[in-house]
C-alpha cells in the first residue's frame, strides 16, 4: 500500500502528461489537483526569478535611472498642477 | 575607452521580453563624472587612475571633516553651547537634519558635517536630532527619481510605492526613536560607549587598533587641514576664519562624495549586480544585508534606495522585496560618517565617533525593533502600497505627499514647539 508520503514522491516522478491521464481516470482526483497547482507554482516562481535576474542584468540602466530627473521632476510638477486647476475649473472632468 | 566587465558594460538579453536586445542599440554605461570621462587613460591603467582618484576623494573628505571640526571650533570660540541654543531643542534639530539632506541629497553630507561639528565642540544632544531627521530627509530623492515613471500609470504607482516605502519605514523609526531619545538619551549613551570602546578610553585592543589607525589617518590629512586653516587664519579674523573654513568644509564634503559615489559606481557596478542577483528569493536577511553591502559600495544609501526604484517599477520586485534592501541601505549609509570620524584624534575623535556611532546604532535598533516586532514589520509596506495607489489615482496626491514631509511637517513641528516653549 502507498503511505501519503512516497504517494507524493509517485505523484512528483510523473510527467506532465502521465499526470493529466491520471487525473482523467482518478476518482479521488485532490491530490492530483494539488500536484498540478505545486507544479505551476514552482515554474511561475521560476519564471518570476528569470525575469528577476533579467531585470539585474541590466545594472547599468537601472544605475543611470536611479539619478534624479530634473526635467522629469519640472514637467511631473507642471502637468500635475495644470491638471489640478483645470480640474479646479470643471470638477466634472474624467480622470488622471 | 575600456570595454572592461565590471566598467562599460553592454547590457545584453536584458529586454522585457527576454529577447536578447540588439548590440547597436545597447551601449549604457554608467556615465563618470565629468573631468574622470575626459581622462586619456584606458584598460587598467584607467582603473588604477580611478581607484587613486577615490583614494584621493576620500582623504579630501575626511581632511573636509577636520576642517569643519576646526572651523566650528574657531567661530563659536568654545561658546558652541550658547551659541546653538536655538537648536537645543530637539524638533529644531530634527527639522534642520531633514531640510539640510533635502538641500544636499545625501544624508552621507549631512551626517558627515555633523561629525565635524561634534569634534568641534557641538553638543551631542543637539547633534544627535539633527542625524535622526538626516534619514529622514535622504529619502526625498527616491521620490523624486520616482516621478520619471509618472508616463505610465502602473508603472509610477509600482516605483513612487517603492520609494515611499523608505519614507514610511523613515518616519516610523523617527516617531520610535525621537521621543525615547528625547526623554532617556539611549542613543546618545550608546554612541558614548561605543566611542569609548573604540577610541581609547577604556584602553582595550579594539581601542588600540582604532587610536592607531585614526592617529596614522590624521597624519596624513592633518596638514592639509592645517594649511587650510591656516590660509584662513591669515587673511580673516578668528570668527570669519572659522565660516570661511566651515563653508569651504561643507563644499569639498557636496563635491567628494558626490564624486565618490559616482565613481563607485562606474567601479563597482558589476559587483552591484553580481550581489543582487545573489540576493534574489534568499529572503529578508539577505535583503538587508544586501542593501547595506551595495551602500558601502557605491557610499550612497540615496543611490541604493534610487536604484530599488526602476526595479519595482518593472513590476519583476515586489515591495517586500525591496523594503529589507532599503533598510539596509540605511545602515550602510552609516559608514560614512565612521570614515569620517577618523579625521580626529585625542578628545575630538572620541566626540566625533560617539556621534557616528549614534548614527550606526540608530539604524541597527531601527531595523531591529520593526523587523522583530511583528505588528511594526508591515506598516511601511501597507503605508507605502497605500500612498503608492493614491499617487497613481490622482498625482496631485504626490505633490501633498511631498509638500507634507518635507515642508508641511517640518513648519508645522516648529510652530508646534514654538507654542509650548
Amino acid at each position: 500500500m502507498q503511505t501519503p508520503d512516497n504517494f507524493d514522491a509517485v505523484l512528483q516522478s510523473l510527467s506532465d502528461e502521465e499526470l493529466l491521464d491520471h487525473l482523467s481516470q482518478s476518482e479521488t482526483p485532490e491530490l492530483l489537483q494539488a500536484e498540478v497547482r505545486r507544479r505551476l507554482q514552482v515554474r511561475a516562481d521560476h519564471e518570476l526569478r528569470a525575469q528577476q535576474h533579467a531585470e539585474i542584468s541590466q545594472m547599468v540602466e537601472h544605475l543611470e535611472q536611479s539619478r534624479v530627473d530634473w526635467q522629469a521632476v519640472r514637467e511631473f510638477f507642471r502637468e500635475t498642477l495644470l491638471e489640478f486647476t483645470s480640474r479646479a475649473e470643471d470638477p466634472d472632468q474624467e480622470g488622471h | 575607452m575600456s570595454l572592461d566587465n565590471s566598467t562599460e558594460r553592454k547590457i545584453y538579453g536584458a529586454s522585457t521580453n527576454g529577447a536578447p536586445l540588439p548590440e547597436e542599440q545597447d551601449t549604457t554605461t554608467v556615465q563618470r563624472p565629468g573631468l574622470m570621462a575626459r581622462l586619456p587613460f584606458t584598460g587598467r591603467t584607467r582603473k588604477i587612475v580611478e581607484w587613486l582618484s577615490i583614494v584621493a576623494a576620500v582623504y579630501v573628505l575626511i581632511t573636509a571633516v577636520s576642517v569643519i571640526g576646526s572651523g566650528f571650533g574657531a567661530a563659536t570660540g568654545g561658546q558652541a553651547q550658547e551659541i546653538f541654543a536655538f537648536a537645543h531643542n530637539p524638533v529644531v534639530g530634527l527639522v534642520i537634519g531633514i531640510l539640510a539632506t533635502v538641500l544636499t541629497q545625501s544624508s552621507s553630507t549631512t551626517t558627515s558635517i555633523v561629525v565635524g561639528l561634534v569634534a568641534g565642540g557641538l553638543p551631542l544632544e543637539t547633534a544627535i536630532p539633527i542625524l535622526l531627521g538626516a534619514n529622514v530627509g535622504t529619502t526625498m530623492t527616491s521620490t523624486l527619481v520616482s516621478l520619471g515613471a509618472a508616463g505610465d500609470r502602473n508603472q509610477f504607482r509600482r516605483a513612487f510605492s517603492a520609494a515611499s516605502v523608505h519614507d514610511m519605514y523613515n518616519l516610523l523609526s523617527v516617531a520610535i526613536f525621537f521621543p525615547l531619545e528625547w526623554m532617556f538619551g539611549i542613543l546618545g549613551r550608546v554612541g558614548t560607549w561605543f566611542a569609548g570602546i573604540t577610541t581609547g578610553a577604556d584602553g582595550g585592543i579594539i581601542a588600540t587598533v582604532f587610536t592607531a589607525l585614526g592617529n596614522a589617518v590624521s597624519a596624513v590629512t592633518d596638514p592639509g587641514a592645517d594649511m587650510i586653516e591656516a590660509g584662513a587664519l591669515g587673511v580673516l579674523p578668528s570668527v570669519w576664519a572659522g565660516i570661511a573654513m566651515i563653508i569651504i568644509g561643507v563644499a569639498l564634503i557636496l563635491l567628494v562624495i558626490n564624486f565618490i559615489s559616482n565613481m563607485l559606481k562606474v567601479l563597482l557596478v558589476g559587483n552591484v549586480e553580481k550581489m543582487f542577483h545573489k540576493a534574489i528569493g534568499r529572503g529578508p536577511i539577505s535583503g538587508i544585508f544586501s542593501g547595506l553591502l551595495i551602500t558601502v559600495m557605491v557610499q550612497s544609501s540615496s543611490t541604493a534606495t534610487s536604484l530599488a526604484v526602476p526595479l519595482a517599477a518593472s513590476g519583476k520586485f515586489s515591495l517586500w522585496q525591496i523594503y529589507p534592501f532599503t533598510v539596509g541601505a540605511n545602515i550602510g549609509t552609516t559608514m560614512t560618517a565612521v570614515i569620517a570620524a577618523f579625521a580626529f584624534s585625542g578628545g575630538e575623535a572620541t566626540a566625533a565617533m560617539t556621534a557616528a556611532a549614534v548614527h550606526l546604532f540608530y539604524n541597527i535598533f531601527s531595523a531591529l525593533t520593526i523587523f522583530l516586532i511583528p505588528f511594526l514589520r508591515p506598516l511601511p509596506v501597507r503605508g507605502a502600497t497605500w500612498i503608492g495607489a493614491l499617487g497613481a489615482r490622482n498625482k496631485i496626491y504626490v505633490v501633498a505627499w511631498l509638500a507634507g514631509l518635507f515642508v508641511v511637517l517640518p513648519a508645522l513641528l516648529i510652530g508646534i514647539t514654538a507654542l509650548f516653549s
